[in-house]
């Protein structure tokens, strides 16, 4: 009994170590691609009366993850910045390439279908932003 | 020239204490000298007098002039049809050109002062062109490119490599101080953005255009209706025959451009503006389009003719004209003597006819991007701590000259009144072996033996800005943008690159041609900065709004609303209303300090404020000082939690 005991224990653990790691790498490669911020239902989100336009792109090669990212804040041109991601506990952090950190780290989630990220602000006061991927 | 009013005005007081008919004691005296707005000057016309008149001449006023002793009378401006209402409210339909009949000018104009609807009498003033007019012929060994990231943006004009004001790569050869990067940012503008629009007209007010050089016939404006007219009959009927690319306001006539005493300046100021770009010809311009007859266009309003023009009365008809024919531009590389006018106020009551023609030209629509014509003039060329007039009015754009080392040039005004500064080309910049350190464009074949040749001067410097101004309007005229002509000027006058942080030290010449400059001299004294294309460009799409944090008093960055010069401008005021402060929790008014806006949002949005500053100097220009545009940039701030210091989103 005692045996059957420990060997269903060393299954379960087997099993929920494994289950990490398959969620954890589940959300690294889902988070690759190509994600357009939305502000509820629209391509854009508004802050006050200005509107922001964000499009981000995560790739990942060998041991370098890279953003791309094209924002258009207010009524203005698109301006473009590119730097490097990483993703640890779920929790999204990163650098732009002129090495100034991104100004806050998110905790990530990415909706059953694979289409929606979720990034929630984690330091500070909590903002939610959400992101559709782009096909 | 204090010295010279006061010689002049007690000889009108002579004259009136001896002439018995005019005699009406001191306070003729004084309606004298208020209706005689200037004095005379060797240069002056001595055969007539501008008069403006209180109302529109009818006979009984025109009986008053007669007897005054007016020969002739004659209206200064040609009426155009449906812009009477126009030309009514900037006064263009009461200036008179008054010719003499027995008597001299002199006393023609104080007879004059005496008549009742009389309300100003200016003598005829003359105006010089911004350089010394002198004509290196083009050497005809272009330089090898360097540039290897350009070649896919770049034309294939084969002179564009000796043209460092379009890209300037520091190459010693050119001079040995020479820094790369100091141009006019122009070339990804070309590549990606905007090559010129054939809808927007540069009138170019100087000596003759040679309308046929083989390298701005396909940029010239016609005027189909005198193209395809009959020759000697003024088709269009706006009172100047045969005026196909634009009229000679000297002579009356056709356009000349090759007379003895033409240096080619017109011809040199209209390839820097539009020479055909990408046509495997000679140079490369700043908005003359990619080769498929996209440039945009140039009209010659001819104001220099030989050893003649450059007066008041010449140019005043030249700057209706092209309004009247569709101009959007004049760029205009010529000033009257520095230090002849000193305030706004000077200037304008002396040369009332001409301002009152810019006046109306800046109120011309003649685009579907701004609502008024921009008046580009060039700073002047005596080196001289102020700009000259008519440039340094505080409503018109003047432009100050570097070099191709991205310094002061020797010849080059600064101070107030000058707004911005772009390449004008120098001389005398070690090593000297070549001319390549001025600016390289087209000439009168007739003149020079060549098509190509070196000028330096404000004059120079002058079109640049003009034509970057061009293309900027193609550019809103292709993204479907409108402005004020305001604040059209505004962007342009703030699409600037620092200055002041080069003004260290001495700039020396070769051989000690020049006696050297002390830089710090022009410190805060280049206008707003050195003109970027692109940052125009920018501008014209949009500026982001300014991101901001909740949480503490923070400063933020302005140069994307004025330029990188921005730490160095004079900021006379913010405004913000209290809705906007309420919508992001502002306690405390923002304030700006050493060029950054301080601000300390307590509540997530958005806002906008209103920033004003001085383009140019410390000082605005205004009726009793020479001084600087005043320049206003609605400024939008996002607020949320936390911010990236570069300005990005995540």
């Amino acid at each position: 009994m005692k045996k059957i005991s420990i060997i269903a224990l060393l299954a379960l653990t087997l099993m929920l170590s494994g289950c990490t790691k398959t969620t954890k790498k589940d959300l690294y490669s889902q988070i690759i691609g190509e994600w357009e911020l939305v502000g509820y239902s629209t391509k854009s989100v508004t802050v006050g009366d200005q509107k922001v336009s964000v499009s981000v792109s995560f790739s990942s090669y060998q041991t370098t993850n890279a953003f791309v990212m094209y924002q258009t804040v207010g009524d203005s041109y698109i301006k473009q910045y590119s730097g490097t991601w990483d993703l640890t506990d779920n929790v999204l952090s990163g650098k732009y390439s002129d090495g100034t950190a991104w100004g806050n780290t998110y905790s990530v989630s990415i909706s059953d279908d694979g289409n929606t990220l979720i990034m929630e602000t984690t330091v500070g006061t909590a903002e939610l932003y959400t992101y559709k991927r782009v096909e | 020239m204090n010295e010279r009013i006061t010689i002049s005005f007690i000889f009108l007081l002579l004259i009136a204490g001896c002439t018995a008919d005019l005699n009406q004691g001191s306070n003729s005296a004084s309606r004298v000298s208020a209706k005689m707005v200037n004095t005379k000057s060797e240069a002056s016309d001595p055969y007539f007098v501008l008069v403006k008149l209180t109302a529109t001449l009818n006979d009984e006023t025109l009986g008053a002039l007669k007897a005054a002793g007016a020969g002739s009378v004659t209206p200064v401006f040609t009426s155009v049809a449906g812009k009477e209402a126009l030309e009514h409210k900037f006064g263009l339909d009461r200036w008179y050109k008054v010719g003499i009949s027995e008597n001299d000018v002199d006393k023609l104009a104080l007879s004059l002062s005496l008549v009742e609807e009389v309300s100003a009498i200016e003598y005829d003033n003359k105006a010089t062109k911004a350089s010394d007019c002198i004509v290196y012929p083009y050497d005809g060994n272009p330089l090898p490119s360097t540039d290897t990231k350009s070649t896919a943006t770049t034309f294939n004009d084969p002179y564009l490599t000796d043209q460092w004001n379009f890209n300037n790569q520091g190459n010693a050869s050119i001079a040995t101080t020479a820094y790369k990067g100091a141009d006019i940012n122009i070339k990804d503008v070309w590549g990606s953005l905007t090559t010129g629009d054939p809808s927007i007209i540069v009138a170019v007010v100087d000596e003759g255009v040679k309308y046929n050089h083989p390298d701005l016939q396909g940029n010239m404006w016609i005027n189909s209706k005198e193209y395809n007219g009959k020759e000697g009959v003024d088709d269009d009927e706006n009172g100047y025959i045969d005026d196909i690319y634009g009229y000679n306001f000297v002579s009356d006539g056709a356009i000349t451009f090759s007379k003895s005493g033409d240096s080619g300046h017109g011809t040199h100021c209209a390839g820097v503006i539009s020479a055909v770009n990408n046509n495997n010809v000679g140079i490369s311009s700043v908005a003359g389009g990619s080769g498929s007859n996209d440039g945009v266009r140039i009209m010659s309003c001819q104001v220099f003719d030989g050893n003649s023009g450059g007066d008041s009365y010449t140019i005043a008809k030249a700057v209706k004209y092209a309004a009247d024919m569709g101009a959007s531009i004049i760029s205009c590389s010529f000033g009257y003597k520095g230090g002849a006018y000193l305030s706004d106020g000077s200037y304008s009551s002396a040369n009332g006819v001409e301002i009152d023609a810019i006046h109306y030209f800046e109120a011309t629509k003649n685009n579907d991007v701004v609502d008024g014509g921009i008046a580009i003039f060039a700073a002047g060329n005596d080196g001289d701590p102020y700009a000259t007039y008519p440039g340094a009015m505080s409503d018109i754009i003047s432009v100050s000259a570097f070099g191709p080392d991205y310094l002061p040039t020797y010849y080059t005004n600064y101070g107030p009144g000058c707004n911005i500064v772009a390449p004008g080309g120098e001389a005398y910049l070690a090593p000297w072996t070549t001319r390549k350190a001025l600016i390289l464009s087209t000439v009168p074949y007739e003149l020079y033996k060549d098509n190509y040749g070196y000028m330096q001067g404000t004059s120079m410097a002058c079109p640049h800005v003009s034509g970057i101004t061009a293309l900027g309007l193609s550019y809103a005229k292709k993204l479907g943008k409108t402005f004020t002509v305001k604040k059209f000027k505004e962007l342009v006058v703030t699409s600037a690159n620092d200055f002041d942080t080069h003004m260290v030290g001495t700039k020396e010449y070769y051989n000690n041609a020049e006696p050297a400059l002390q830089l710090k001299n022009y410190m805060k004294k280049m206008g707003t900065g050195s003109i970027d294309t692109w940052l125009l460009m920018m501008k014209i799409e949009g500026v982001p709004c300014l991101l901001a944090s909740t949480g503490g008093k923070q400063w933020l960055d302005i140069s994307p609303y004025f330029g990188t010069s921005s730490v160095n401008l004079t900021y006379t005021g913010i405004e913000m209303t209290d809705a906007a402060k309420a919508a992001i929790g502002l306690s405390e008014d923002p304030y700006i300090q050493y060029g950054r806006l301080y601000i300390n949002p307590t509540k997530i949005g958005s806002a906008k404020l209103t920033i004003h500053a001085i383009g140019g100097g410390t000082q605005l220009g205004g009726e009793d000082n020479i001084g600087g545009m005043a320049i206003s940039q609605e400024v939008s701030i996002i607020v949320r939690s936390f911010k990236s210091t570069n300005g990005g989103w995540l």
